[in-house]
């Protein structure tokens, strides 16, 4: 018995190991999930220098299930989930854009060249509001539901799975069910 | 996603300054040792006297270019320094930078992290601090933004008492089983063992 005393404590410890090898460090759990979105007010990133200013929040989406998807021109990452955003759209998807730190005219050229996913974007300019809501890698993307409440949120460009499986599923459930 | 920035490395203008200052002061020095084997090359010719106020010139404009890396490298690449009314405030933004985490950089805490976030969070930290802020308060703040992955020292809660209790488990274990080991080994020292020991030891003194 004594002989394998030693395996008796290396073999959970292994597994433990073992297990949180499987685990993403990068990946950390919001505590902004079941909680309401996070209000600002902050100018539009507007189509034209010609457009009149005009602010922007959360509640310009009051009532319906949304996806606040922040982005930068400078953000790589943003760049590879952009076609699954600009699919999502065609879907009946609304996007949200909260275009962190980024220079207006850059964000703007931007998405005249790789096309715009968004039903408006924000333009947060200092990073206050991507503070709030708890950004600190860019691309993420939140679910809000049509009470304003945060229901899920993806860190890192988005992926098929993760659109396919979990996404789009908890969207059309949360458009079905106007809170 | 943001990649961390690379560590500190001195700008190319910092490393070309450096290098111009190192030949400057190597070409002296050179000449110094001319000067000490063989002073009749200086003593005679007209030029060297000029050649060597000449490089004086020069290390003078490199240790003026060196100076002015330094701070220009310290602004680019440094930590911003943030000011405070008094010393305590000053204590306790340096105490809150040192328990919460840079999110990007996960293993720097804010106070060593060179990210653009990890400023972002001091400045909201420091603007707190001069408002008042208490400590718990500021920590409280960014918890709910981050969750307790921020702080370096997580509450104990029933998601992280592993966290906490593992380290010290060993220890209190051992202190459990000692009594029971010791109990074992003196058991074995019953009283007929004791009667038969002391016979021996009476049979051998006879």
């Amino acid at each position: 018995m004594n002989r394998f005393l030693p395996l008796l404590f290396f073999l959970p410890l292994a597994v433990i190991m073992f297990a949180g090898l499987q685990l993403n460090p990068r990946a950390v759990p919001s505590p902004l999930v079941g909680k309401p979105a996070p209000q600002f007010s902050l100018p539009l990133l507007r189509d034209a220098p010609e457009t009149p200013p005009q602010k922007v929040s959360p509640e310009n989406m009051k009532g319906k299930a949304w996806l606040l998807n922040v982005w930068a021109s400078w953000c790589v990452g943003c760049r590879a989930e952009h076609a699954l955003l600009l699919k999502m759209k065609d879907g009946g998807a609304e996007i949200v854009g909260l275009n962190y730190k980024d220079k207006a005219e850059e964000a703007r050229d931007w998405l005249l060249q790789h096309g715009d996913p968004y039903v408006f974007s924000a333009a947060d300019a200092d990073g206050a509001a991507g503070l709030d809501w708890g950004v600190y890698g860019v691309p993420e993307t939140f679910v809000v539901d049509g009470g304003g409440v945060i229901r899920y949120k993806h860190i890192g460009p988005l992926d098929d799975a993760a659109v396919e499986e979990t996404i789009l599923p908890l969207l059309k459930e949360l458009q079905k069910t106007p809170s | 996603m943001k990649t961390c920035p690379p560590p500190k490395t001195p700008p190319p203008f910092f490393g070309a300054a450096f290098a111009r200052f190192n030949i400057a002061t190597d070409k002296l020095r050179r000449c110094k040792v001319i000067k000490k084997t063989a002073p009749f090359i200086f003593a005679k010719t007209k030029t060297a006297p000029f050649a060597t106020a000449v490089l004086k010139v020069k290390q003078k404009i490199a240790a003026l270019l060196f100076g002015a890396a330094l701070c220009f490298g310290a602004a680019a690449g440094g930590i911003e320094i943030a000011e405070f009314d008094t010393a305590e405030q000053d204590a306790r933004y340096r105490n809150l930078v040192k328990e919460l985490r840079c999110l990007v950089c996960q293993n720097q805490m804010l106070a060593e992290s060179d990210a653009e976030l990890a400023a972002d969070m001091r400045a909201v930290i420091a603007r707190m601090v001069r408002g008042g802020a208490e400590e718990s308060e500021v920590i409280r703040f960014m918890t709910a933004r981050y969750g307790d992955f921020v702080r370096y020292r997580p509450p104990l809660q029933w998601k992280t008492a592993a966290l906490w209790i593992l380290p010290v488990a060993p220890v209190l274990l051992a202190l459990c089983c000692f009594p029971l080991w010791t109990r074992r080994r003196r058991a074995v020292l019953d009283a007929e063992k004791l009667r038969r020991a002391a016979e021996i030891l009476q049979e051998e003194t006879e």
